[in-house]
């Protein structure tokens, strides 16, 4: 050791390994100094010497903290230590966790060797930053305020990727989380660079869900509470964001308003002209094959009514023709088409069909014309066509099919119709899709063809460019049990799409509700504030951790990434763009010039009266 | 056991229990028919026997307690070519103080572990240390006798006591000194206190010896004077409860003489209404209430420091092992 080494050894010695407890190579336990000020989750290094003369470095994080009276036998002696009757030192203890050994040897540290705080270079080597060599994302910053990073590459999908973030509902801030990880790789510098410089950024797309209130559509706005936290801001700059602010490149999407044919978007807090409104033609309903995502609670999968979607679903494709004269996206369903007529979907999906007249066919224009060709297709008592449409199922089944469908009449039809534009990918790296006035059959509905085109899109692309889809409430789309399509897409993501580029950032109230793939397959695990009951479900947090992470506080998360064998507490900072209507500032400006704009025509319209 | 009884005092006999575990004996063993039976002159009071309740002096400050432990680890012979054998022992000793300061915890300090290896016949064998950490005094007592090395061993111990108190009230401490203060054989000043926990014999006139027990807690005699450099009084440090026989719980203060009565009065007065506090309670100690919690604690700490008493002996072994291999190289 240097004379340099020594020095800093002394300023950050917090205490002595204990001896009369004993260490192993997993944990050890130090006996803290009077004076050392040491907190959970502090880092700590220890030097070893072999007796071979290998020195030995293991590096651990603060579990436990203790605290006791030497001397005292009985818990009574308390008060006699405290009032001054028998002597007792007071001992603090801190248990250390190894996280990792240089060299890499499986040894125990000495007895009475010295603890130190590891700072700096130590610090590095503690939590493998040295280890990431192809980038490394800021993921937060630990409980000392200093940043703690994830390897890029279980980021972006080379090594690994996906985010499974859980915890309670309001106090976990899951969304946040997830929304400060976008913002760290779509509008930083840092995550330029880690992304692959401008132009690889450019052609990175994220998909955000907004499934509360219209939280998500004030996402490019500046957060009015963010100056009142002098704190954020520091906590940015340690974080390598010199100046915070909105998401800058984002296009809001809203279904249609409800009861509207056209396309206004169905917004309170936002104006119209911001929000695009979504949907699909039904050409695109029928072409992208959205029927099944139709049927996606678990009894529509348990019962033969799975088997009729499917089959229709091919049928439509085999009959499908577009009608003459309208680019509105609207079908001609013909009454027969040519035996030779192939029965793969995906063949004729890709295939434009041809155009005919209305008279043709059955005229298809929005989801309540689909419901009405199903009714009549039902009701034929042609039983060639029924087989050919609905397979060989009985009666009963048929109107159980028919049933779901004229449910979903009213939850799915303003999703579907003539004019309808589907959300793009185009114009700008965050995406955010409003679903959270939608019922529970049609948020899914939107979910899986959506997560369908994105899935479509990828297949055969390769990794770049990624795609990061942001979705809360996991459980509602792939629950633990039973089978539906939109789960099944979303285990083929989390088993695939790191490969391909389709990077999950999920999250849920409780791990166990959700499909065991899901978390399974994600590298980043994240946990805010838990469910004391559920904790066992996280199995990646040590015992005393999930006991810990069902107080945190909103704001308190905990992170687990392959290449660390610890997971780390961590807080991320307040975001400076806002999460839901009341924190976003009004562009004053722009509301200003909107103001004036609507007087002036109202001038135009009055004429005489201008001059007032 | 005998209460001396010259007066009937109207009551019915009755049966005490000795709170003392009975490992340790009894606290009381002062027969009546004792040949070291004495009776001291009472020196307060103008030389009636008084019960004192004396002024509360406040909590305790600059307060300690010095006491020492002894261990002897193993017995030793030496066996000369002519085939004689001396004895002797190994042993280890330690004292130390419990320090109540002008505030903070009450600690422990000023504390020293020693071994020596004594033999008898004024021999000394030196035992290279232990790398374990074990290192011994060579030491040698001129008697012959059988317990001469172990009775040193105690003189040693009493002597690292005696420098620590010393010290200390050099320093100002009023010091409380476990034992009686004849083994402290210097002649002191005040403020320095021997605490007596047993009562071996009778050392008052037997009027005077029948009012003792009627002291309740925080309560002292008249002081007496025990030969010519020693005053003393009895005073009742705690409650031993009402299982208890009458001397229960009642402990002998010893001042030194030297410093006059008044300075000793004030002394005793001083230690009278701070001790009880001090008393230990049945449930964790063997000797409460007269075995003062401090005292215990810091015994418990001084055997702890002593180590291990397997390690401690193999350490001699080996030690020994050493030396007879250095003995045959010569």
């Amino acid at each position: 050791m240097t004379g340099q080494d020594a020095t800093t050894a002394q300023d950050h010695r917090i205490g002595l390994l204990d001896g009369s407890h004993g260490s192993n190579s997993r944990e050890f336990q130090v006996v803290l100094d009077p004076g050392a000020n040491v907190q959970l989750d502090q880092l700590v290094a220890v030097r070893t010497g072999l007796p071979d003369g290998t020195q030995v470095t293991h590096y651990g994080i603060v579990t436990e903290l203790r605290s006791r009276f030497e001397g005292a036998d009985l818990p009574s002696d308390t008060a006699r230590v405290v009032d001054r009757v028998i002597p007792a030192e007071h001992v603090r203890l801190a248990e250390v966790r190894v996280l990792r050994v240089v060299p890499e040897l499986f040894v125990a540290p000495n007895a009475g060797s010295v603890a130190m705080r590891a700072v700096g270079r130590d610090r590095t080597i503690a939590l493998f930053e040295d280890e990431m060599k192809r980038g490394k994302l800021p993921v937060g910053l630990d409980m000392g305020g200093e940043p703690i990073y994830a390897d890029m590459r279980f980021v972006d999908g080379r090594s690994g990727g996906h985010f499974s973030i859980s915890g309670i509902s309001g106090v976990a801030t899951k969304t946040s989380y997830a929304l400060y990880i976008l913002y760290q790789l779509l509008e930083t510098e840092g995550g330029m660079a880690l992304l692959g410089g401008r132009a690889e950024r450019e052609n990175v797309r994220a998909l955000v869900f907004n499934t509360k209130g219209e939280d998500l559509l004030h996402l490019d706005r500046p957060n009015s509470e963010f100056p009142g936290r002098p704190n954020a801001r520091a906590q940015w700059r340690a974080l390598g964001v010199g100046d915070p602010g909105p998401f800058r490149s984002v296009r809001l999407y809203a279904p249609r308003r409800p009861g509207v044919s056209g396309t206004v978007p169905g917004v309170k807090s936002r104006d119209t002209r911001d929000v695009h409104a979504y949907g699909w033609t039904p050409e695109q309903f029928i072409r992208d094959q959205l029927l099944q995502f139709c049927f996606t609670s678990e009894d529509d999968r348990s019962t033969q009514v799975g088997f009729i979607e499917q089959q229709f679903r091919i049928q439509l494709l085999r009959h499908l023709r577009r009608l003459e004269g309208g680019e509105s996206g609207a079908v001609v369903i013909l009454p027969t088409v040519p035996e030779d007529t192939s029965f793969d979907p995906d063949r004729m999906a890709a295939r434009e069909p041809e155009t005919v007249r209305a008279g043709a066919g059955h005229v298809i224009e929005d989801f309540g014309g689909f419901v009405d060709f199903t009714e009549k297709m039902a009701n034929r008592d042609d039983d060639d066509t029924i087989k050919a449409w609905f397979g060989r199922t009985q009666a009963g089944t048929r109107q159980a099919y028919l049933r779901r469908l004229l449910r979903l009449r009213k939850h799915i039809g303003p999703l579907i119709g003539c004019g309808l534009k589907p959300v793009s990918s185009e114009n700008a790296r965050l995406h955010v899709v409003d679903i959270s006035t939608l019922h529970d059959d049609a948020q899914r509905f939107v979910v899986g063809s959506l997560l369908d085109g994105v899935w479509r899109e990828k297949q055969g692309t390769g990794r770049v460019p990624l795609r990061f889809v942001v979705l809360d409430e996991l459980n509602k789309y792939a629950p633990a049990k039973g089978y539906s399509p939109l789960r099944e897409l979303l285990v083929d993501i989390a088993e695939r799409g790191r490969s391909l580029g389709v990077l999950l950032v999920g999250a849920q109230q409780a791990a166990s509700a959700v499909a065991p793939a899901l978390p399974r397959n994600a590298s980043l695990k994240v946990a805010g504030r838990l469910d004391a009951n559920e904790a066992d479900a996280y199995r990646f947090l040590s015992s005393s951790l999930r006991e810990r992470a069902s107080r945190f506080m909103p704001g308190t998360m905990v992170l687990s990434q392959p290449i660390v064998p610890e997971p780390i507490p961590l807080r991320f900072p307040f975001p400076p763009f806002a999460t839901n209507p009341d924190e976003a500032v009004v562009d004053e400006a722009r509301d200003r010039e909107r103001t004036e704009t609507i007087m002036a025509n109202l001038g135009a319209m009055s004429g005489a009266e201008r001059g007032l | 056991m005998a209460i001396p009884q010259t007066n009937d005092t109207g009551r019915r006999p009755f049966i005490g229990v000795e709170p003392f575990d009975a490992s340790y004996g009894a606290g009381f063993r002062a027969d009546e028919e004792d040949e070291h039976t004495v009776e001291c002159r009472v020196v307060e009071d103008g030389g009636h026997f008084r019960i004192h309740q004396p002024r509360d002096a406040g909590p305790p400050t600059r307060l300690c307690f010095v006491d020492g432990v002894r261990r002897t680890e193993a017995h030793l012979t030496r066996t000369n070519p002519q085939g004689e054998t001396i004895t002797g022992i190994a042993g280890a000793w330690g004292a130390g103080a419990v320090l109540i300061g002008e505030d903070g915890p009450a600690e422990i300090g000023h504390v020293e572990i020693r071994r020596a290896v004594i033999f008898s016949g004024g021999e000394q064998v030196r035992l290279h240390p232990h790398p374990g950490g074990w290192r011994w005094t060579a030491l040698s007592v001129d008697s012959e006798e059988p317990h001469a090395a172990s009775q040193h061993l105690q003189r040693l111990m009493r002597d690292t006591e005696a420098a620590i108190a010393d010290h200390l009230f050099a320093e100002g401490w009023l010091v409380v000194f476990d034992g009686p203060l004849h083994s402290i054989r210097r002649s002191r000043r005040t403020p320095v206190v021997g605490y007596v926990k047993t009562h071996h014999r009778r050392t008052l006139a037997v009027e005077h010896w029948q009012v003792v027990p009627g002291l309740l807690v925080g309560e002292r005699t008249s002081i007496f004077a025990m030969k010519d450099d020693r005053y003393a009084c009895y005073i009742r440090v705690g409650d031993p409860g009402p299982w208890a026989g009458p001397w229960a719980g009642i402990a002998r203060l010893e001042v030194p003489a030297s410093s006059g009565s008044a300075q000793a009065i004030a002394t005793v007065d001083r230690a009278a209404s701070w001790l009880p506090t001090f008393a230990s309670a049945p449930h964790r100690d063997a000797r409460a209430p007269v075995n003062l919690a401090p005292v215990a604690r810091l015994e418990q700490h001084l055997h702890h420091l002593i180590g291990d008493s397997r390690l401690a002996l193999r350490a001699v072994r080996e030690a020994v092992m050493q030396h007879n291999r250095d003995e045959e190289a010569v």
